[in-house]
């Protein structure tokens, strides 16, 4: 087997870059948010509520045609009702009685889900809190269990991107990465605070709020622009290929001010 | 390696250009795709212009290629993962075979990768005794029919909604039906059992990122996140050239490669995966595996008249807009990789004289340099892979082509350089043909050694007047005229 240094060592040789090397990297790799990074950094951190409330506009404009719907709500109970009545209304689609999976988010926590979902006699799964012990081989092949029957699983996301209708998600502990993806339904809560702009917003972010060299999400980050598709066959669009065959995001935004502004917009 | 079968590519082709199924289905594939492409890219807020700044994006990575592999390395060690380097095709897959032996791994899911079709993977992979299933349901469709690949986003472009139903029904057992849906879900059914029980998941990599040590992998159906988040294994391949210095570089690239890919503003799913599931974590692999592939790379990298192919980031837009391959399809260019990049990538992989029908059978219209969202000259490697072939060069000391149509062409160049030889031979040319044209005014076969050319089309007939002759006679009318 060959070595890192000596296939290094070819591909310099292939490109006849004997040398200059820090040079090199000092143009590759830039050190230091841009003038253009510091441009983006300064508009995301400025950003009004009627400023997002005008991105929560084009993300239900971009949403539509990925089959992304996004649903306004004034505050966490009307959203765990607009939730309860979604978790009536549906029936899953593998055998066995209706079950959620669930993050353990403090966002979703102020639903009250599991109280509000007792009362149709559907169990709301939640990881346990780690406090720092090591999960056991047991216990993650019960989250396995868990996550596998639930029928929808509800998340939220570190980011939501406007122009793209795309949920940014950092994997990390409570926030696993199959709930977004073994349930047939996925339902994701987030607030109007979350939305930025783009692409170009959400790498200033994720590079110079979290702190390199950790990045913020070291082994895992997810982004998610509208449900499960394939057109493999005849080019025919079909949603729910391997993912969840359904997407709806809950944005929370207050009431007073920015949306009844928006209402006016509209 | 892989099967190569370049050289049976004027047999193939003809085969697929009677194929009227194929037909149908690749000018739809190429009505849509090709169409919608383009009109994605004049809707970029920056313009299509975007592809050039795209490309010198790309090829500053690729010529800080050293650079930019130590450091993602070093940053996935970090992550917690592992990288593996592989000079070629057989090592690859053997340590790919050894990750799984130390893990006692039975069955694998496998996300669409060009580049282990390339390395021929599942081959090797089922000869030591492991169950391989492609889950990207093109792929699936054609592993189950026991084909290739015909197109590198929709492999199974090549099959009717028809053949997969009739597929289906035989061998998973379900009553026929050609509904696309109900196909749909009848694979979602049975591939969803294969992810919960494999042991090892194998993706490719679309653009990895060497600032953060993070690779991505994007679909739309969540093919790969399924196998890269529940087996206990994740091996990911590479080719070395697919990694980008910054992280805001991937704003820029991936929106061009789902507008270049499939039309889309940007791809359903995205993954940055650096290393194995971390404590407090519940789901994720175990292990996690990087395996960079150079299998002919730097060879091409020290070639600077061809460097520039290895910015190509393999979303298969020039597919969707090449005549030839709107004709021919994907199984004809005989390798993983086809259409327009195929026809330059697999010559310099495999052998320029091995595969130089491919390269030989392009137009050179350059619809593929219109289409390629990192602004990749394809016609000028195309040419230039024509003269490689006739003259010789860097990995060919020793001069190939055709002997016959060197020394016509030597003859012809003589000829047409003497103004009295080249009007006699174009007198001679104008009487000879006489009895080759037919009543439409068309000649349909010339005699050998000029046969060729009327093989496959016919040939207008010189004009019974040269340019020459009615420049002279028009000027004299002019003189005559004077206004």
């Amino acid at each position: 087997m060959t070595t890192q240094h000596d296939f290094i060592g070819r591909v310099a040789a292939a490109l006849g870059n004997a040398g200059a090397t820090e040079r090199r990297r000092a143009t590759v790799f830039s050190a230091r948010p841009g003038r253009r990074n510091g441009e983006i950094l300064k508009r995301t951190r400025t950003r009004t509520d009627v400023d997002r409330m005008m991105l929560l506009k084009e993300l239900i404009v971009q949403g539509k045609p990925l089959n992304l719907r996004v649903i306004s709500k004034k505050d966490p109970s009307d959203t765990a009702a607009a939730i309860a009545a979604l978790v009536e209304e549906r029936s899953p689609e593998w055998e066995g009685p209706k079950s959620v999976a669930a993050w353990r988010h403090p966002l979703l926590d102020s639903l009250d889900l599991p109280a509000i979902l007792a009362r149709q006699k559907v169990p709301v799964y939640l990881p346990r809190q780690t406090n720092g012990t090591p999960e056991s081989m047991d216990e993650r092949s019960r989250f396995r269990s868990r996550v596998q029957t639930a029928f929808i699983g509800i998340t939220s996301a570190d980011y939501c991107l406007a122009q793209t209708a795309t949920l940014v998600m950092k994997t990390v502990p409570g926030r696993d990465r199959s709930v977004s993806l073994l349930p047939s339904i996925h339902v994701a809560v987030i607030e109007l605070n979350q939305i930025i702009r783009n692409l170009p917003e959400l790498y200033a972010c994720l590079k110079y709020d979290g702190k390199p060299p950790d990045w913020g999400f070291s082994n895992c980050l997810t982004l998610i622009s509208g449900p499960s598709k394939t057109a493999d066959i005849e080019l025919t669009m079909v949603h729910g290929a391997h993912g969840p065959r359904e997407l709806y995001l809950y944005v929370i935004t207050p009431r007073s001010g920015p949306r009844d502004r928006m209402i006016s917009i509209q | 390696m892989s099967q190569i079968r370049t050289e049976r590519y004027k047999t193939e082709a003809r085969k697929a250009i009677k194929d009227r199924v194929l037909q149908s289905a690749l000018s739809s594939v190429q009505d849509r795709l090709g169409k919608g492409t383009a009109k994605a890219y004049r809707e970029l807020p920056e313009g299509p212009g975007l592809r050039r700044t795209a490309h010198d994006m790309r090829m500053q990575a690729v010529e800080n290629l050293d650079l930019l592999l130590e450091t993602l390395a070093d940053n996935i060690g970090k992550n917690g993962g592992r990288v593996i380097f592989a000079d070629d095709a057989q090592a690859a897959v053997t340590a790919c075979i050894d990750i799984a032996r130390k893990h006692e791994v039975r069955q694998v899911v496998k996300g669409k990768s060009m580049v282990t079709e390339e390395i021929g993977l599942n081959p090797a992979l089922q000869a030591a005794g492991i169950e391989v299933t492609e889950t990207d349901l093109g792929e699936y469709i054609i592993q189950l029919a026991g084909e290739s690949p015909s197109h590198i986003i929709a492999p199974a472009i090549h099959k009717t909604r028809e053949q997969v139903g009739r597929l289906f029904a035989e061998k998973l057992g379900i009553s026929y039906t050609d509904d696309p849906p109900t196909l749909t879900r009848t694979a979602r059914k049975a591939l969803r059992q294969k992810f919960l029980t494999a042991d090892m998941g194998i993706s490719g990599c679309n653009l990895a990122c060497a600032e953060t040590g993070h690779i991505t992998t994007v679909s739309n159906e969540g093919n790969i996140r399924m196998a890269t988040t529940l087996p206990r294994v994740h091996v990911a391949f590479m080719g070395m050239e697919r990694v980008t210095a910054r992280l805001e570089d991937h704003d820029i690239l991936f929106r061009l490669l789902s507008r270049g890919a499939a039309a889309q503003h940007l791809a359903g799913y995205i993954s940055y995966i650096g290393g194995p599931r971390q404590t407090g974590q519940m789901d994720g692999p175990e292990d996690f595996y990087l395996i960079i592939i150079d299998n002919g790379r730097s060879k091409i990298l020290a070639d600077t008249e061809f460097r520039e192919i290895l910015c190509c980031i393999r979303c298969a837009a020039c597919l969707n807009v090449c005549p030839v391959y709107g004709k021919i399809g994907g199984h004809a260019y005989g390798f993983a990789y086809s259409g327009p990049v195929g026809a330059v990538v697999t010559p310099l992989l495999v052998g320029i004289e091995r595969a130089k029908d491919l390269f030989l059978g392009e137009t050179l219209c350059g619809a593929c340099k219109d289409a390629c969202p990192v602004d990749i000259d394809l016609p000028r490697m195309l040419l230039a892979l024509r003269a490689r072939l006739t003259r010789g060069g860097v990995d060919r000391p020793t001069e190939g082509g055709i002997t016959a149509e060197k020394v016509f062409y030597r003859a012809w160049s003589a000829a047409i350089r003497n103004r009295r030889i080249y009007t006699g031979l174009m007198r001679t040319a104008r009487m000879a043909q006489r009895p080759f044209t037919g009543v439409d005014g068309m000649i349909h076969h010339l005699p050998f050694p000029f046969d060729g050319w009327t093989r496959s089309r016919d040939l207008k007939p010189l004009t019974s007047k040269f340019f020459t002759e009615r420049w002279n006679k028009s000027r004299l009318v002019n003189d005559d005229n004077p206004t």
